[in-house]
């Protein structure tokens, strides 16, 4: 019997093929998180009273769904580093890099449906709330007056759940390097920022500011992908001696 | 060609050593037996030269590889055991079309005609199908993938006795036809014996016997004779174990009998009859606590 | 065909299922035997296994190989069968007899009565 001689790039895309046909539930958990968020999003209003005029200002935002969106992320980088998932992919041909490979594929190919449909909530949003309201003024970009906007709130969207994504992705691998990672976690998230913030600003805050106030955009797509790169590798370094099917 | 080769194989997990020592090499297209007794490490042996696990030190290579990372090694090998396990979504048909896009050699025509004897529902899924019926089609996936590296770790667990023997006979025509090395660990030997040209045993971390099969049943003889006539001829030798019912008496021997040896044995109207690999297997890698009755004597006469 | 729970190792068994058919005249002088994968097939053991058996018969010149077409019969394999049975086979149930006997108290004497009386009862059986 004649040996085979694989090339990664082939196995990768194996791999990334057959979680595309695998996790198609994936979709799923990300309607029902968007519509969630678009639901809260129409709740938000509020009002003033000046004497005998009131205004009534209506907000409406697709905050929470993108919000959401990014949680969703968040959980699928964890999901993809279960056992469950690396024995479904090492039942097939793949070694640790292959199977990282094509988990990053994947994770940045959902997320870029995430992105996108998070960004066209909006849109859904201000049609939904137009159609109510009667008469509302839309301080957004749209598809057709401002494309060069409209696109740069995708990407900047998209890049986003990609960060998120990541991040979920460095979580899992350090859980799966040891389970006591899980409260160091739950503390990080929980307690140091508090703990941090409490002693004024912070760095939680900093972080927030370094990439949500960019205002280059090319300076943003920067910042996150040299981030998201680092979440990847670092996940990569320290589970490229994960043993598996045990 | 040597497909697998052990130099000095150690692997350590945090509380117990499993194997020490390991050496040996597996040619080309043999069928070998990996068996031993409970925890002994033949799943971990057989992990790592799936490259699942890695060894703690020595030298593992596996196509001329290190299996550990090698993608050469995955695509050429298979692992089939109880750990397979496929995304819920895909039904039994969609996994066998995954299958086939992995493997180079998959026989698909096979895999069908299998599946359908076996009497799977294309729409089934895998996680509702009993133990047996798990690894009746982890199975099939194991003999259509035509892997050069067919790796099988107790692959008949929860089968009934039917598919065992169907099992059985599928491998070997499918190997007739389709000569490659595999390894097959199992704990009923005598249903494989026949089946195996090695075997390698693996015994307190080594490999305590590797060789033809009927290499190890030749280790021992079984010797039958009248209680009188028999201690005689046990003198010297290795007795492994004795028992004497009435005017019968018999005794495991390591298979060690010089031509004279042997006529005075058939003079003295002493049978000596063959054991099966078995038997052998079961003789060689006995405990130094001697048989499970010892424990119930012990507590006796406390 | 095969005794499978015979504690006789199963390549000797082949080679005796083989020597079977030369002695019974299913296997004449010069015909083809099946090749190790045949064997392997018909009686669900390992190729390596049938291998050992057809060696056996090699070995003893039993049969004979012509390169690349497969194993055949010696022309005087048949003979040489009957003589080895004569003395392996008949030797030892001699021996047996023998053992037995002494066991028994039976001298040779009334061995060889013994031997003529169930020759007559055959005979007798045989013209009626």
């Amino acid at each position: 019997m004649y040996l085979t001689e694989p090339r990664l790039i082939d196995v990768v895309k194996q791999q990334f093929r057959y979680k595309l046909n695998a996790y198609t539930g994936v979709f799923t958990s990300l309607l029902v998180m968007q519509l969630i968020g678009i639901f809260i999003s129409f709740e938000n209003s509020s009002s003033m009273g000046l004497g005998s005029l009131t205004i009534i200002q209506r907000f409406s935002s697709n905050d929470a769904a993108v919000g959401f969106t990014l949680i969703w992320a968040l959980s699928m980088g964890i999901l993809l580093t279960t056992i469950a998932h690396r024995n479904d992919a090492f039942s097939f041909v793949s070694n640790r890099m292959s199977h990282h490979l094509a988990s990053i594929l994947f994770l940045l190919s959902i997320s870029t449906i995430g992105g996108i449909t998070a960004s066209l909530s909006g849109s859904l949003i201000q049609f939904v709330t137009m159609i109510r309201n009667h008469s509302a003024i839309i301080e957004s970009a749209g598809m057709f007056d401002t494309p060069y906007d409209f696109s740069i709130r995708i990407l900047t969207a998209i890049l986003y759940t990609v960060l998120f994504a990541g991040l979920g992705y460095m979580i899992g691998a350090f859980i799966q390097r040891s389970k006591l990672v899980i409260p160091l976690i739950l503390v990080a998230i929980f307690v140091f920022p508090y703990f941090l913030l409490g002693i004024g600003g912070g760095f939680l805050e900093e972080v927030v500011l370094f990439y949500g106030a960019e205002t280059s955009f090319l300076l943003f797509l920067l910042k996150v992908s040299c981030t998201v790169a680092a979440f990847f590798i670092i996940s990569m370094a320290i589970t490229n001696k994960m043993e598996v099917r045990k | 060609m040597t497909v697998i080769e052990f130099h000095n194989v150690k692997k350590s997990f945090k509380f117990n050593t499993v194997l020490n020592d390991l050496n040996f090499t597996i040619e080309k297209d043999v069928l070998t037996g990996i068996i031993g007794r409970n925890g002994v490490g033949k799943s971990t042996l057989m992990k790592i030269i799936a490259g699942f696990i890695k060894e703690s030190s020595g030298d593992v290579q596996v196509f001329g590889e290190h299996p550990f990372n090698s993608l050469k090694v995955s695509a050429n090998s298979i692992f089939i055991d109880d750990t397979m396990s496929f995304p819920e979504k895909l039904n039994l048909t969609d996994i066998l079309r995954e299958a086939k896009r992995f493997y180079s050699n998959w026989d698909a025509p096979l895999a069908e005609r299998l599946f359908e004897y076996f009497s799977f529902h294309p729409n089934a899924h895998y996680s509702q199908l009993s133990k047996g019926k798990k690894n009746t089609f982890n199975a099939i996936i194991g003999i259509a993938a035509h892997c050069p590296l067919t790796i099988f770790d107790e692959p008949t667990n929860g089968m009934d006795t039917a598919v065992r023997k169907d099992f059985y006979r599928a491998l070997l025509k499918d190997y007739l036809a389709h000569p490659r090395t595999i390894l097959l660990s199992i704990h009923h030997l005598e249903e494989i014996e026949d089946l195996l040209e090695d075997i390698l045993l693996i015994h307190n971390g080594t490999a305590h016997f590797h060789g033809p099969i009927t290499e190890l049943q030749e280790m021992y003889v079984k010797l039958v004779g009248h209680p009188q006539h028999l201690p005689v001829h046990l003198t010297n030798k290795k007795v492994k174990e004795q028992k004497t019912t009435g005017l019968s008496s018999e005794a495991i021997v390591e298979n060690k009998f010089s031509t004279e040896e042997k006529a005075r044995l058939t003079e003295d109207g002493i049978k000596i009859i063959p054991v099966s690999a078995n038997d052998a297997y079961l003789q060689l890698t006995k405990g130094t606590k001697g048989g499970i009755d010892d424990v119930f004597d012990r507590t006796a006469t406390h | 065909m095969l005794d499978m729970d015979d504690a006789k190792p199963i390549y000797v068994q082949i080679a005796e299922w083989i020597e079977k058919g030369i002695i019974d005249g299913t296997l004449q002088a010069d015909e083809k035997v099946y090749s190790q994968y045949q064997l392997a097939e018909l009686f669900n053991i390992n190729p390596a296994t049938a291998g050992k058996g057809l060696t056996l018969l090699l070995d003893a010149e039993i049969v004979y190989k012509r390169r690349g077409l497969g194993t055949f019969v010696s022309p005087n394999a048949r003979t040489k069968l009957l003589a080895k049975r004569k003395q392996d086979t008949l030797q030892k149930l001699i021996k047996e007899l023998l053992n037995e006997a002494e066991l028994l108290d039976v001298d040779d004497k009334q061995l060889l009565s013994m031997i003529d009386a169930e020759r007559k009862r055959r005979e007798s059986h045989d013209s009626h």
